[in-house]
């Protein structure tokens, strides 16, 4: 192990074991599952930062301009941890490293005949080989974004390489894999890998990031080139506040009064969605009709939507959406039957 | 007639003698001759039951019984199987159940020690639940000193596919004290926060995912207007 400084955010991945030999059915073996996580506390290092912004200025000389994370300048950082864990029941195998290009460490690594590497980028199957930490990395295994709190994207993100091996046992699990030559890269069952913050490219560039609320958005095995038992626990998400030189985090909510005339007190409203970035929510209203506030957008629109004439609700709508642009709301109404209303089109 | 709960395209309800029942849809309308009752004879239920689609013709449907003990049936193309949960009794609330992915269903519901929850892990094969975990109860340090009632939502939903099963998972407390609060699952970790501060809701809240890892939670607030908070 030639990393230094860990800490993380934890993602997870899930696969199935392969094994040489043998002709059994691979679903038969058990499964590797790899999830993710950022900026968790580490046990093991409580008193490090989890998640910093920083700036550093790069020149072309600097491995990490090689490396494509960064170019000739100077930038605001946004440096935080990442974890991917093997939560599977099988060890999450990469393949055997090959013979390393140059030698040294992180920052510091050489070629033969004492130069600095110069070699970053060059590929060997799914390697390539990274002069910032002079080892092979797994390519464009993770990836990491920023997202407003609209869901739109503030950066392209960084497809991360990423050397994977066993690095804390978090269920007690020993240590196996590892990223020098001779040994396999993989994450054992019950270990996880962590990049921590401090470690060159893990981070996003943030200049002229606006101070604000954001959701980093964090994806392992992004490209699912390594089998999994599921890849739908790969992606976790951590929302921080940018301030300035200033990162916080657990800022999870945000208050967007909306405006609508007045519930009964106490009303219990039901809400569903039926397509991004649309809301649904009925209640039923002081005169027994059900309420529906519509919001799509952003916008809200409200409409009162009565059942059969005559007949009034007597009882908390449910909602459900079957199907894209389909909602459909039922509730009892006061003769007691089930009465049902469907909107179609979204509208 | 309780509130009906509904899925893709049946609901159901608990009737004022206890029976559960059925109506199936198809196509945005309602099947004659549909309606029938589910649950079995010595059962009685109370409240609101709680359904997960799984697919076509399978889904899972949770129910407090009057005995406050929460019962899971498997409604496909089997006969009623109802099952008391192993151990998940005492609910002070109707059940919740939540599927963060193709694989798991969270049950959570309130006791008289905090929120409790089961873990019903579904066969690959048949896609039927039979093994749970013991009730957990989700840590009550850092949360609510007393909750009132619950919701909870996973990522991802019928109209966000791609976004179904990447485990993020939280569950919604209206505290006593009716601020509102949020326990967010992380690996096998939960962490409370609180999301708006006392004297805030003034009924239920509901939760809805709108977007990949975008959430609402909507309420009566105090003033009798509809409170949102948006998370992301």
């Amino acid at each position: 192990m030639n990393r230094i400084l860990r800490i993380g955010w934890l993602v997870g991945i899930s696969v199935w074991g392969f094994a040489a030999g043998g002709g059994r059915d691979a679903r038969a073996l058990p499964g590797a599952d790899v999830v993710t996580a950022v900026a968790l506390q580490r046990p093991y290092a409580p008193t490090l930062p989890t998640i910093y912004v920083d700036s550093r200025m790069f020149t072309a000389s600097s491995p990490e301009v090689a490396e494509g994370c960064a170019t000739v300048g100077t930038h605001k950082l946004l440096h935080f941890d990442f974890a991917t864990r093997n939560v599977g029941d099988g060890d999450f195998i990469i393949g055997a490293v090959p013979a390393p290009l140059c030698t040294g460490g992180i920052g510091a690594c050489f070629d033969s005949l004492g130069n600095a590497c110069n070699k970053a980028g060059t590929q060997n199957g799914f390697f390539v080989w990274s002069d910032a930490h002079c080892h092979w990395h797994t390519q464009d295994f993770n990836n990491f974004a920023l997202y407003r709190s609209d869901n739109t994207r503030v950066n392209t993100g960084v497809k991360q390489a990423f050397c994977v091996e066993d690095w804390w046992g978090w269920s007690g699990a020993g240590l196996r894999y590892e990223c020098s030559q001779g040994n396999q890269e993989g994450i054992s069952v019950g270990v996880e890998d962590i990049y921590e913050a401090g470690l060159s490219c893990q981070w996003l560039i943030v200049d002229n990031v606006p101070d604000g609320t954001y959701r980093l958005v964090a994806t392992t095995n992004v490209q699912h080139r390594f089998f999994e038992e599921r890849y739908a626990n790969n992606t976790t998400s951590y929302t921080l506040t940018l301030s300035g030189s200033t990162v916080t985090t657990g800022s999870p909510g945000v208050f967007s009064p909306v405006s609508t005339s007045s519930l009964p007190a106490g009303a219990t409203v039901a809400a569903a969605s039926w397509g991004p970035n649309h809301d649904d929510i009925f209640w039923v209203g002081s005169n027994n009709q059900l309420v529906r506030v519509a919001r799509d957008n952003g916008s809200n629109s409200q409409s009162s939507v009565p059942l059969i004439p005559g007949t009034t609700a007597a009882t908390a709508p449910a909602l459900i959406s079957i199907a894209p642009s389909e909602l459909e709301v039922l509730t009892r109404g006061a003769d007691s039957k089930l009465w049902f209303n469907r909107f179609s089109g979204g509208g | 007639m309780a509130l009906p709960a509904t899925n893709a395209t049946s609901a159901f309800w608990v009737a004022s003698d206890g029976t559960l029942w059925e109506v199936d849809g198809l196509n945005g309308s309602w099947v004659p001759g549909t309606t029938q009752q589910i649950s079995a004879a010595g059962l009685a239920f109370k409240g609101v039951p709680s359904v997960v689609g799984f697919r076509s013709n399978q889904w899972d449907i949770f129910v407090r019984s009057t005995g406050n003990a929460v019962y899971h049936d498997d409604i496909s193309n089997v006969p009623v199987n109802w099952q008391a949960i192993p151990s998940a009794t005492g609910a002070t609330s109707d059940p919740i159940a939540v599927s963060p992915d193709i694989s798991t269903i969270y049950v959570f519901y309130l006791t008289s020690a905090g929120v409790r929850y089961v873990v019903g892990t579904r066969n690959t094969v048949n896609g039927l639940v039979r093994t749970y975990t013991a009730p957990a109860l989700v840590p009550t340090t850092g949360g609510p000193a007393s909750i009132t009632s619950i919701a909870a939502i996973a990522n991802g939903h019928v109209q966000l596919p791609s976004a179904i099963g990447n485990q993020l998972l939280y569950v919604f407390a209206r505290a006593a004290d009716n601020g509102i609060w949020m326990a967010a699952l992380n690996g096998s970790s939960w962490t409370w926060s609180q999301i708006a501060p006392a004297g805030t809701a003034g009924g239920p809240l509901a939760g809805v995912t709108w977007a990949d890892q975008h959430f609402d939670v909507f309420y009566a607030n105090s003033s009798n207007k509809l409170g949102r908070i948006t998370l992301f």
